[in-house]
């Protein structure tokens, strides 16, 4: 197996991959992860096994795992990473904190092209995640199901006819699966409405996360929805309930931006042109920051006011400006301070590539000159 | 007396909660009381997981009354009622059938209904053998592996005997994993 190390430098290079352009719904609804919880008979739950047995659970499932993920699975073992190398699989959304804080037994076993992975002697046993661009939930599913049906052939999991799958916390209990959507709703937030599709979707009997907040403020406007009940509901008919709830919401974004050109598109150009300049001439930039301007360069791009941004690059972005992956880069740990200017040369870099790009709009205005000026971009 | 909840340390701290109208006692040590606080809280000191897993009273209607707050444990894990409470979180899968009364409540809180629809397991699989930790299913599938292989070279070299043997062993393995399943799996290789 290939040295996990290279394989993160090569993770680094390929930037956000397999979150392609041209996803379906892909304006909205950025990706799609299947989760499914299982756990083998005869180890306690990893929280509660002890080191030895946590040892014994990864000796047992590694075969089937590597046989079940597609391609030429990488595995990386917690305990052998720094601590920035964990964070930086914790922002590619490969591993939880858990995982990342866990002393013994812990792994990640990572596959075609991040689209799949396998947790190992986290909450659970065995934690499959499959991971989509766009709204394709049946897609992953397919995927998330294949993959558990491999590992059921070959390893004995614990479950009862009544509860289904039996995990650590009875909140994951029967199917095991959540589904997560991840939604870009920056119309929805600047028109006012998100606190009240947050409720109303938790009243459904979703879970509404901000990406990269708390509660219902998320930076860069981007929230998770995730189904809560697990048991007592076909895994088909969770998934077909919640791809119905965000298609309405799709609808819902789609509609706000469609008002927001209507009502006053000076202004919305003006808060997308603003925070396109800033991402190309600031000098310090923290991720809250970036994040924000990101967002709404991206409502941009789904606007078409950009010729040759697209959201890939946007996304890539949001990914590497994240602390770890800044790191990375930089081949070196900073300091916040150092951080933030590192962050900034980043983007100012990466955003001058399509040089000249000048956010077009139809307002009868000429284009602002978009020209290099001679600033320093060291 | 001991720390109600890690029942490693002397307890120092008694702390007080009204729930359900009813006053209950709960005696901690320094550390058990430090991360109680620290606890993310939802209301009073209470937090999601002991809403949830409420233990003023159970099922049958006893009602712990201040000092005597009874503590059920899982025989296979040693986990503790009080424990669960705290973290939301089971030991094993015999804390399923330790805490049953706790869950029985709480299950139609957390999901659509109490009964799986979804999908199953294959046929044939192991699954709902109760078990301690003393026997890893892990090594019943490598014993029931082994016994199979041995049947093929058994029967590939016409030892008709010691297959009938071997078929024996497998029939009594496979007859103690799956009383209701008739023990025709595992003969059958593709």
């Amino acid at each position: 197996m290939p040295d996990p190390h290279d394989y993160l430098a090569q993770m680094l290079k390929d930037g956000a991959a397999w979150l392609t352009d041209g996803a379906p719904e892909g304006e909205v609804v950025v990706s799609t992860r299947i989760r499914l919880a299982r756990n083998l008979l005869g180890y306690r739950f990893p929280e509660r096994a002890d080191d030895e047995h946590r040892y014994e659970i990864l000796d047992r499932v590694t075969g089937t795992v590597i046989n079940a993920l597609p391609g030429d699975p990488i595995e990386f073992i917690m305990e052998a990473l720094s601590d920035n190398d964990r964070q930086f699989l914790m922002e590619r959304h490969l591993v939880s904190r858990e995982l990342c804080e866990s002393e013994t037994g812990a792994a990640v076993f990572v596959a075609d092209g991040e689209r799949c992975s396998i947790m190992v002697n986290e909450e659970d046993h065995l934690r499959i995640q499959v991971l989509r661009p766009g709204l394709q939930i049946s897609d992953a599913w397919q995927e998330a199901d294949r993959i558990d049906s491999r590992l059921m052939d070959e390893l004995p999991f614990a479950f009862s006819s009544d509860l289904g799958f039996l995990t650590a916390c009875p909140s994951n209990l029967g199917t095991g699966m959540r589904a997560s959507v991840m939604l870009h709703l920056p119309a929805i937030v600047l028109n006012g409405h998100i606190r009240g599709l947050v409720k109303a979707v938790e009243k459904l009997g979703y879970t509404v996360r901000g990406l990269f907040g708390e509660g219902t403020e998320s930076m860069g406007n981007l929230y998770q929805i995730s189904n809560q009940s697990t048991l007592g509901e076909s895994e088909s008919r969770i998934l077909s309930r919640i791809g119905k709830l965000i298609r309405q919401i799709v609808t819902h974004e789609k509609n706000a931006r469609q008002q927001l050109i209507d009502k006053n598109p000076k202004r919305v150009y003006d808060h997308i042109g603003r925070a396109y300049g800033v991402l190309r001439y600031a000098y310090v930039l923290d991720s809250m920051e970036a994040l924000t301007q990101l967002s709404a360069v991206r409502l941009g791009i789904d606007l078409g006011m950009f010729r040759t941004l697209n959201a890939r690059i946007i996304n890539e972005l949001m990914l590497m400006s994240q602390p770890a992956h800044l790191q990375r880069l930089v081949q070196e740990d900073l300091e916040p301070e150092k951080r933030d200017t590192a962050r900034a040369r980043l983007l100012r870099q990466r955003l001058a590539k399509p040089k000249t790009e000048t956010p077009k709009t139809d307002s009868d205005e000429s284009d602002t000159p978009g020209s290099e000026d001679g600033l320093p971009s060291g | 007396m001991l720390c109600s909840l890690c029942q490693n340390e002397e307890a120092t701290i008694n702390i007080q909660e009204v729930v359900d109208g009813k006053k209950r006692s709960l005696h901690l040590c320094n550390t058990c009381a430090e991360k109680k606080r620290m606890a993310p809280d939802l209301a009073d000191g209470l937090s999601l997981a002991e809403l949830l897993y409420n233990l003023s009273s159970d099922e049958s209607g006893n009602v712990y009354d201040d000092d005597e707050a009874a503590v059920i444990s899982c025989p296979a894990c040693g986990l503790t009622n009080l424990q669960f409470q705290q973290t939301g979180r089971l030991g094993c899968v015999d804390c399923y059938k330790a805490f049953h009364s706790i869950l029985v409540d709480a299950l139609p809180e957390l999901h659509k209904a109490s009964l799986h629809v979804g999908k199953q397991l294959r046929p044939g699989k192991l699954n709902t053998a109760p078990l301690s930790d003393r026997q890893p299913m892990a090594s019943m599938a490598m014993k029931r592996i082994n016994i199979q292989k041995r049947l093929e070279e058994a029967v590939a070299d016409e030892d008709f005997e010691c297959a009938a043997r071997l078929r024996d062993q497998l029939s009594m393995l496979e007859h103690d994993e799956e009383p209701n399943q008739p023990a025709t799996e595992g003969r059958h290789h593709a």
